[in-house]
């Protein structure tokens, strides 16, 4: 439903800033549920073979390489010419859409519990939707229509 | 939650495989070089295992992840010189490699399988290591606690040394189980989690060589070729088809020739994509003999050489046992231990030498070591009490041929049966199996220099070529490997030559007793009907040291085969090793030559008692020699002394191509010199058919063949040789045989009328100036004058400077006058003084005493070969084998330091 990605390939959504801001969730067990959503979402290399971008051996390669270099996998990809830039931006972007939201991470965490996230959820979509119930997204607000609050 | 795509898994299990292949040997180049290591190597092995932890992540094999993971995280430290492995260490990471081979090979289930104890280990170096890390007082090693300090430990040159690591131990747990064995008490966290005793890890590690592959990598040139290939069977076909329906008639052959080619063309390239580098069997040898070196407490260096050498791929299977056991039959029986070896002034560390190479088509592997060699009169005596053979057997058996005793069944050199090598089978089964492949195998030792056993294999089992013959109406395939020679025995010599001896038949062969089988009894055929005006056909055949003539109904012509193996209900059939279809689309069996004696009790011995005959009922003649009775027209016999010719060859006659007024053979791949008797002396013209033989003779390292359009046959011939009835070039002297005026053929005189070019740097070989003082110096005392010119023609063939004595009374007197000699060569009888007085003078004067004598006999007696001995002749020869004399007088000539110019003379 809400699909936002954000240049970091994980998806922070205003709501479940919201909830920090409001105090339901700690700044502490935000991070933790941002990394859980970091380490959840499938890795890189396997979208790669999965879809085709590299062979096997080719992944041999890459990670041989990212043994001695230590860069992640996609720029290893790159610098052996096995991904283009934009090959490798797809996959990034496939590999965001296929991570789960935040709030799913806050919920596996156990951060919040259902009921609480269902009543924020709607407290939220309430605040931040215009007369015509369309969402006000980030470049439509006023930087300070969050941070003031 | 593995993963869905299982061309992905399995692409990953090959290319993780690969990956590891040679890991134990890394680790173990490693762990030897200590503090030298080489990190480039640690690198690569950490690359690897790095890879191979992160591809299984991607893919979900979780279990291989872990333990990938413990094991890079050691492999890290020891890349970053934070760690030093000890063999303590490598034996952790050793037995982590095997596991995570084994998780590789049954990927399916990866998962599922428990690889705490080997994470723990590893991890438990790494947190060892970690602790030490912060205080590091480099100083005072010793006084930090055991556990510490193990991995610290420089690693010790050799991997005898690890017991002595087991002294200060685990302080992790106090506990020591006092029956685990060394490796598990060198480890020294061994009981952090568990205290039962591990073997399971011993145990199953073994099993990760044996399943065979069921991937191959082929060059992608290869694969183009091939491509390449089948494109053009299929325009082949076409044209085929085209002109099957035009019937042209010329067309339709021009096809077929072009079918044919494409044909060899493409199992050639297929054959290729089997070929594998022989180094894939010979990588797991050093973990063996490192890991059984030390449990033996001897100190081995495994030397490889040859690994990419390239085999069929079900050769490299099918040997991988036999070679084990005779590696470990090396370290554990050839190897003495330490202490004996610094005794008998060898070094510490002994030497196991592996090593492949090509030679005449075949590959051959050489298993050597440098230790205790084995004693033939041991050997003797131990097949003496195992009842294998008699006393007078022993006695009149040479050292080599005791030797290879150790391959026959039921003999077994170890004093006990250990688990390591003996494992209740002997060498006879090495051998069998060797020679299922269609190989041989064979031995050398030296007592107190070391035991090499030689191993001799086709390049491929798929295609053999092989004779067709038949017998009860069907007709059978006969591998070619086995075949020793083709004997046809006409009917009227039928009663002579065959007879009936304790219930089976014998041949009198050249003076020896074959044993016969005939093929219908031991395939249970009816018989043709007896017809004593037939010619009994005979195929001498050979497996191992068993040796007997296959009687069957008649020969065919030799095809290359096509090995097709036998269903799983035809298993038990012994005698039959596989089948093939013919030509003609008519299937036949491929015989197994030593099922087929097994299956009629035909015992290795028969074929040694016959020899014992031999010597003793031996015609005391001094001429009787093996002769090749040829002719050339159908009027005129000649004869070839066999002692000269290498191989005879049956070819068609449009396989002679002339060119510039010389004829050349075209064979194999390479053509070969011809000549023809007529050529060279006053004799009538060849008759020539479609088929005829070219009998082949070496020449200065040059292979010749002489075109006989009629060959009459082999046989062994006493009398008196004429050398004054045709006095000519190239003929060495005449006899009378079966009524028929014969000339001998000087073989080497005939090539020289032929070619005088080839002689031209020869050119009187016995000039002093053209010598060089290296070229050994024979001398050779026979009175007969066609022996002399025989036997001087092979040994300046061989390299040799010959001097020639009449007599034993001219060979002293040629010593007297100062002649310079390295080894005498002596025939017995002789005028004035005999072979043995001349010996006796010789050994008996100090200033020649040191020189070897061979005595050459014609099958002499026994008694005369003991008297020879007594006087003090060095070795005894046949008069014309050349090959044994040459082997002899090189044997003799090495042992001090001479060896032939033969590079010189070519």
């Amino acid at each position: 439903m809400f699909r936002n990605f954000n240049t970091a390939g994980a998806k922070i959504m205003w709501f479940e800033l919201s909830l920090v801001e409001r105090g339901i969730v700690s700044a502490d067990d935000f991070v933790m549920a941002l990394r859980q959503q970091l380490v959840a979402r499938p890795p890189f290399g396997r979208i790669a073979i999965a879809e085709g971008y590299l062979t096997v051996p080719q992944l041999f390669d890459v990670l041989k390489r990212q043994a001695d270099t230590q860069e992640p996998v996609g720029e290893a990809a790159v610098a052996l010419g096995y991904l283009t830039i934009s090959q490798l931006a797809e996959i990034l972007m496939k590999q965001s859409a296929l991570a789960g939201t935040l709030a799913e991470s806050l919920l596996a965490t156990g951060v919040v519990d259902e009921p609480t996230l269902a009543r924020e959820r709607r407290r939220f979509l309430s605040e931040n939707m215009d007369v015509s119930g369309v969402y006000l997204s980030a470049r439509d607000r006023e930087p300070t229509a969050v941070g003031t609050r | 939650m593995s993963f869905e795509d299982a061309d992905l898994v399995a692409a990953f299990v090959v290319e993780s495989l690969e990956h590891l292949a040679d890991i134990e040997n890394q680790l173990l180049t490693i762990e030897g070089a200590g503090q030298e290591m080489d990190v480039e190597l640690v690198n690569t092995v950490f690359r690897a295992v790095h890879s191979v932890k992160g591809a299984a992540g991607f893919l979900g094999l979780q279990t291989i992840n872990r333990l990938a993971h413990s094991l890079e995280n050691v492999l890290n430290l020891v890349r970053n010189r934070e760690l030093i492995p000890t063999s303590t260490t490598v034996d952790v990471m050793l037995k982590a490699a095997d596991s995570l081979r084994q998780l590789l090979e049954a990927v399916d289930s990866s998962n599922d399988v428990d690889v705490t104890e080997h994470t723990i280990k590893l991890d438990a170096i790494v947190r060892a290591e970690d602790a030490l890390a912060v205080p590091v007082i480099p100083a005072k090693p010793k006084e930090k606690s055991a556990s510490q300090e193990t991995p610290k430990t420089p690693a010790p040159a050799s991997v005898s040394a690890a017991p002595p690591e087991v002294a200060h131990v685990k302080p992790i747990a106090e506990v020591v189980e006092p029956d685990t064995d060394v490796e598990e008490r060198s480890t020294p966290i061994a009981s952090v989690s568990e205290s039962r005793p591990d073997s399971s890890s011993n145990t199953t590690s073994r099993k990760v060589d044996v399943a065979p592959e069921l991937n191959i990598r082929v060059p992608v040139t290869v694969l183009d070729r091939l491509m390449n290939l089948a494109g053009e069977l299929v325009l082949g076909r076409n044209q085929l088809l085209q002109t099957i329906e035009n019937g042209d008639r010329a067309a339709l052959e021009s096809a077929a020739a072009g079918l044919d080619q494409v044909t060899s063309e493409l199992q050639e390239a297929i054959m290729q994509t089997r070929m594998q580098p022989i180094g894939n069997v010979f990588g797991k040898f050093p973990r063996i003999v490192r890991d059984l070196s030390a449990k033996l407490g001897k100190q081995c260096e495994l030397q490889i050489e040859g690994r990419e050498v390239e085999v069929d791929k079900s050769i490299i299977e099918a040997i991988s046992d036999p070679l084990t056991h005779l590696i470990r039959n090396s370290v554990d029986h050839g190897l003495e231990p330490p202490s004996v070896r610094i005794a008998s002034g060898k070094r510490a560390s002994g030497n196991v030498i592996l090593r492949a190479f090509h030679q005449a088509g075949k590959v051959r592997i050489d298993i050597q070591d440098d230790g205790a060699g084995i004693n033939p009169a041991f050997i003797r005596e131990k097949a003496q009490q195992k009842g294998l053979i008699t006393a007078d057997q022993a006695a009149s058996m040479s050292d080599r041929e005791a030797l290879r005793l150790i391959f026959a069944p039921g003999f077994s050199t170890a004093q006990a049966v250990t688990d390591v090598s003996g494992r209740g089978v002997g060498m006879d089964v090495v051998r069998t199996n060797i020679e299922k492949l269609g190989g041989s195998v064979d031995i050398d030792s030296i007592v107190g220099r070391g035991t090499t056993i030689k191993i001799t294999l086709p390049l491929t089992l798929a295609i053999i070529p092989s004779l067709i013959v038949q017998g009860g109406g069907s007709r059978y395939a006969l591998p070619q490997v086995n075949i020793v020679e083709l004997v046809r025995v006409r009917s009227d010599e039928l009663a002579k030559r065959v007879s009936h001896i304790k219930g089976s038949d014998v041949l009198r062969l050249r003076g020896s007793l074959l044993p016969l089988l005939h093929l219908s009894d031991a395939l249970e055929l009816p018989h043709r009907p007896k017809d004593s005006t037939r010619p009994l056909h005979v195929v001498v055949v050979e497996a191992g040291q068993l040796r007997y003539g296959l009687v069957v109904d008649e020969m065919h012509d030799s095809e290359e085969i096509v090995v097709k193996p036998l269903g799983r209900h035809l298993k038990q059939c012994h005698y039959i090793a596989g089948a093939t279809i013919l030509g003609d689309g008519e299937v036949a069996l491929i015989l197994d030559v030593a099922g087929i004696a097994s299956a009629a009790n035909l015992r290795v011995d028969e074929g040694r008692d016959s020899n014992l005959e031999t010597m003793l009922e031996a015609d005391a003649s001094d001429n009787l020699q093996t002769l090749l009775l040829f002719r050339n027209h159908s009027s005129e016999q000649f004869a070839i002394p066999m002692g000269l010719v290498s191989r005879i060859e049956r070819v068609r006659a449009d396989q002679i191509d002339s060119v510039g007024g010389q004829e050349l053979l075209q064979f194999r791949g390479a053509s070969l010199t011809l000549l023809r008797v007529e050529q060279v002396i006053r004799a009538r013209a060849a008759e020539l058919n479609d088929r005829l033989y070219v009998v082949v003779f070496d020449l200065r390292g040059r292979e010749v063949g002489l075109i006989v359009p009629l060959l009459d046959d082999i046989r062994r011939i006493g009398g008196k040789i004429d050398v004054m009835t045709f006095h000519e070039k190239g003929v060495a002297g005449s006899m009378v045989i079966d009524g028929h005026a014969t000339r001998i053929l000087d073989l080497y005189e005939l090539s020289r009328l032929a070619h005088p070019e080839w002689f031209v740097e020869t050119e009187n070989p016995k000039a002093p100036s053209r010598t060089k003082p290296t070229t050994p110096k024979l001398l050779l005392a026979e009175d007969s004058k066609f022996f002399q010119r025989q036997v001087v023609g092979f040994l300046e063939n061989a390299g040799y400077d010959v001097t020639v004595a009449e007599d034993g009374q001219h060979a002293l007197d040629l010593l007297e006058d100062g002649l310079e000699v390295h080894l005498i060569i002596t025939d017995i009888e002789m005028p004035r003084i005999d072979g043995l007085e001349f010996c006796r003078r010789v050994k008996a004067d100090s200033r020649w005493s040191q020189l070897p004598v061979i005595a050459l006999t014609s099958l002499a007696g026994t008694e005369d070969i003991r008297r020879g001995y007594e006087v003090g002749v060095t070795d005894y020869q046949v008069k014309m084998d050349r090959e044994r004399l040459i082997a002899s007088v090189s044997d003799l000539l090495a042992a001090r330091g001479l060896k032939a110019e033969k590079g010189t003379k070519a």
